[in-house]
């Protein structure tokens, strides 16, 4: 079966992330930013990928190969009152496109985020990342046009 | 002299927290009506203390009384590797104001900011609101990568750590 698995990444995934993440750098490169190629394994496993860490991540496998991460920590949105989770990162491999990895990790950290009492989502995004757009306006987020964020109220969520 | 103060929010500050968020929500524009009735004292209790907390609050008081508070809490750039404090909030009553109220919770948070293992403090602040970056820019702090948000860089977040909290010599 080709289906798409979502979990929680355990520490035995640091490297792979770390290659996704480089992934995600180059393609934010191609985007005419400029960004450095910090994050490595051993600063993950210090930071994250155990209870309490400082960014948690979901990583999505097509038959057992890694096609996707979602990175996010907690918030709190005061005006709101509502517990937030912030997505850090949100990356579908090239090669595993177009096969609903988005969708899976997006539906996981809705679900995770009902879990925890969460009442939204919250993240950045580019202008220029106009398939980005697209996606996050069909599941029912929202931009904050002045400042590039966007946010997804659980309760607006479009599976 | 007006003694200034800053410390971690006990229980017993929280009606006097919610009272200052509350200012704040009705003086900032938000998606939506700002509606400052959302944030309750239950609300904070339930995420502002404990191991498992969604936020920290720092309370600013001048002559034992609330005055001001900043609230924060725990994110990471990815991007640069780096554990960071998010200050979501940050208050000083109009009746405290010109006290040093803000430059002694900028200088707590600097502390907070060392004492959690964070390098950086980032927070969003309104490209139109001159007085609050002009603060902002006094303490060192610059504008990042996107248009709203600043950040203090790790050599003037130790600078206002070690820098003593000092009763205002106004009023």
């Amino acid at each position: 079966m080709n289906a798409v698995v979502v979990r929680p990444a355990r520490r035995r995934d640091a490297a792979v992330l770390v290659e996704m993440m480089r992934g995600l750098n180059r393609e934010i490169r191609a985007l005419g930013h400029k960004v450095e190629d910090r994050i490595t394994k051993e600063i993950l496993l210090a930071d994250g990928l155990k209870r309490d860490g400082w960014i948690n991540v979901l990583i999505a496998e097509i038959d057992d190969a890694p096609a996707g991460y979602a990175a996010w920590y907690r918030g709190y949105d005061v005006e709101e009152a509502v517990r937030q989770l912030r997505m850090a990162d949100l990356y579908v491999s090239p090669a595993a496109r177009r096969r609903g990895v988005a969708q899976a990790l997006v539906a996981a950290l809705v679900a995770l985020g009902r879990e925890l009492g969460v009442g939204e989502i919250v993240w950045n995004v580019e202008p220029e990342n106009a398939p980005a757009l697209a996606f996050y306006e069909r599941i029912g987020a929202c931009a904050w046009t002045r400042n590039r964020i966007m946010y997804l109220k659980l309760d607006e969520y479009r599976p | 002299m007006s003694r200034v103060l800053v410390r971690a929010m006990r229980r017993a500050d929280v009606p006097a927290v919610v009272m200052m968020m509350r200012e704040l929500i009705r003086h900032i524009q938000a998606y939506g009506e700002p509606a400052p009735g959302r944030i309750t004292a239950a609300k904070v209790l339930k995420n502002g203390f404990g191991r498992d907390r969604w936020f920290g609050v720092l309370v600013a008081t001048v002559d034992g009384r609330p005055a001001g508070y900043a609230l924060h809490h725990r994110g990471y750039e990815i991007d640069d590797a780096a554990r960071v404090l998010y200050l979501s909030d940050l208050y000083v009553a109009p009746e405290a104001r010109r006290l040093g109220v803000g430059r002694a919770l900028m200088a707590a948070m600097a502390r907070e900011c060392r004492r959690a293992g964070a390098l950086e403090i980032l927070w969003r602040v309104h490209s139109g609101n001159r007085g609050a970056r002009a603060f902002y820019g006094s303490l060192g702090a610059k504008d990042w990568r996107l248009g709203s948000t600043m950040w203090w860089p790790k050599e003037e977040i130790a600078r206002a750590a070690t820098s003593r909290t000092r009763a205002s010599k106004r009023r």
